[in-house]
């Protein structure tokens, strides 16, 4: 990421969480406005932003003792805690950025990336994958992150793969190009998966849905 | 003259274990991603395993090209549950062999529900050859 980009995510990002615009309301009694010196840490306290590198951004920002994190689509931030939640919302957000992170890096896959016929991903493929992503993030959000996080990989004939088990259900998500492949088990266990499914990226929601609920 | 030695074929009773390396890519955290049992389009004869009778694991271990960084045992009445047939070939190595059977018109449902099933069967059995890579490409 150039220096450019990293100052345009400081300059609109950080004013939103410095002033606490806004606040998700699970975590509004424990986000307290910053104080004047905190305010004043701010230029020193950007230092500790870390970025992944990804549409969604994922930061964190150490400020008069406390680390906020934010999430910057949905203007989400939080401070540290001890609260056990908010430890696994951290950790949680961390493996959400973990995938991005997994896209980055198949772009960078050539033919043969596994040293045995593997083939590399289609620009549309990878694409497709990263709106699955965008629709895991919400649904995390929407969960309040009660949930485990989902793994992504890649697929030796050119598919990219998402597997998401919560409780007792497992939902895998084959992309390729403009559509996806949605295999369902519930119980986990099985290995018969419900009647199989392909639909288009932007119906995958519904699946991610069955999954939470 | 060099003298070339020829092994019998074994037969692979329903509880054998089965050794089968796991890419980099299809482990993590302790746990097995879809990819790790996917037949290649290039591999129509077969999914490679190693007959745990004919080497050890840290053996098999050994062997791992570079990227395969894990490896799991599977009961070999687990694909042939499921259809496939095991044979011994000693391809490469005295204890290499195949899972075979994917027939041509094996939907992607047959071939998932598959792997699942492989996936359930082994997972609690992965073992880290070495630390996983970071950057995936090895």
């Amino acid at each position: 990421m150039g220096e450019g980009t990293m100052t345009a995510i400081v300059e609109e990002f950080v004013p939103k969480m410095i002033t606490g615009a806004i606040v998700t309301p699970e975590y509004e009694d424990l986000v307290t406005p910053l104080t004047p010196l905190e305010l004043k840490l701010r230029n020193l306290a950007l230092v500790g932003i870390a970025t992944v590198g990804f549409a969604g951004i994922l930061g964190t920002l150490p400020c008069g003792g406390r680390q906020l994190y934010f999430y910057a689509p949905h203007d989400y931030f939080f401070a540290r805690t001890s609260t056990t939640g908010l430890i696994e919302s951290e950790t949680m957000l961390e493996s959400l950025a973990a995938l991005r992170g997994s896209l980055t890096r198949f772009r960078k896959f050539k033919d043969d990336w596994d040293e045995d016929g593997a083939e590399a991903f289609s620009q549309e493929t990878l694409a497709s994958a990263d709106e699955v992503v965008s629709s895991l993030y919400d649904a995390v959000l929407r969960s309040n992150f009660a949930v485990s996080a989902p793994m992504v990989s890649p697929g030796t004939d050119g598919r990219i793969s998402f597997a998401w088990r919560l409780g007792s259900k497992e939902l895998w998500i084959y992309v390729q190009a403009q559509t996806a492949d949605v295999y369902r088990w519930d119980p986990a266990e099985r290995y018969d998966s419900q009647p199989f499914e392909q639909i288009t990226i932007a119906n995958i929601q519904e699946h991610i849905d069955w999954l939470l609920s | 003259m060099a003298s070339v030695v020829r092994l019998l074929p074994i037969f692979i009773g329903d509880n054998d274990d089965l050794f089968r390396w796991v890419h980099n890519e299809h482990h993590q955290d302790g746990k097995l991603k879809p990819g790790a049992f996917i037949l290649k389009k290039k591999n129509t004869d077969g999914l490679s395993i190693g007959i745990a009778a004919l080497t050890t694991r840290d053996d098999f271990h050994r062997r791992a090209e570079p990227k395969f960084t894990a490896s799991v045992v599977l009961k070999a009445g687990v694909p042939r549950g499921l259809g496939l047939t095991l044979i011994h070939d000693g391809r490469g190595h005295p204890s290499h062999g195949i899972m075979t059977g994917f027939q041509q018109g094996f939907s992607n449902k047959q071939l998932v529900d598959m792997e699942k099933a492989f996936i359930n069967a082994s997972e609690k059995t992965l073992l880290l050859i070495k630390a996983e890579i970071s950057d995936g490409l090895g």
